[in-house]
């Protein structure tokens, strides 16, 4: 019983499954808008978000701008690679599944992300998480086979 | 007992499922096509991003760092 009220109120505001872009974009704004109050919130409770955020900053600032512009399409062709070979490796393991490429490359990227500022390959274990919620029928070992090195 | 049984029949399942993820590794020319040449272009991207923030990281102040 709880355990549906809980899977309720995840699908209710997880964007994945949504069929409707305006609400799902309306709930992404939601995500990043609550994510910012959580960092005003650590900011009051005397942790040094602000700092942190300036130093990050004039990091990147002192990178020229054309250097940035390439880095970012080139990091994000290695990502929309990765995210496809993902994709190959996933439809070809189900041709009957609804497996589409969008979700896929992004399930990949929420990974890479996650992974780079959580410990222990976190990421890897979300994306997984992601695919077997994205494609209906699909088993986590299953997902799990290409991600192993 | 019976918890070892459930965890033995889920254990026995897993097998055939991890099988069934690497499935395009028994089609050399499926895995190729559709993971290979992603990957390649995918670690050419890489390298291009290494190469790309090369030059900023030999800055004294990021060299300094380096060092530490």
């Amino acid at each position: 019983m709880r355990v549906t009220a809980v899977g309720a109120a995840v699908e209710t505001v997880s964007p994945l499954r949504d069929p409707h872009r305006p609400r799902r974009l309306g709930k992404g704004v939601a995500w990043i808008v609550g994510i910012a109050l959580v960092l005003l919130l650590l900011n009051l409770l005397g942790i040094d978000v602000r700092g942190w955020l300036r130093d990050m900053w004039d990091r990147v600032s002192d990178v020229p701008l054309g250097y940035l512009v390439v880095g970012i399409a080139l990091q994000t062709a290695q990502t929309f690679c990765n995210g496809l070979a993902y994709y190959g490796i996933l439809r070809y393991a189900d041709p009957g599944a609804a497996v589409a490429l969008w979700p896929i490359v992004t399930a990949y990227a929420v990974g890479v992300a996650m992974n780079s500022f959580l410990p222990a390959n976190i990421g890897t274990f979300v994306t997984l998480l992601m695919f077997v919620a994205l494609i209906p029928g699909s088993t986590f070992p299953g997902s799990a086979v290409p991600s192993s090195p | 007992m019976i918890l070892v049984r459930l965890l033995w029949s889920w254990l026995k399942g897993l097998p055939e499922q991890a099988k069934q993820g690497g499935k395009i590794l028994a089609d050399p020319k499926a895995y190729g096509t559709k993971v290979l040449v992603p990957q390649v272009l995918s670690y050419g991207a890489k390298v291009g991003v290494i190469a790309i923030f090369m030059p900023p990281t030999r800055s004294p102040s990021l060299s300094a760092r380096s060092c530490t």
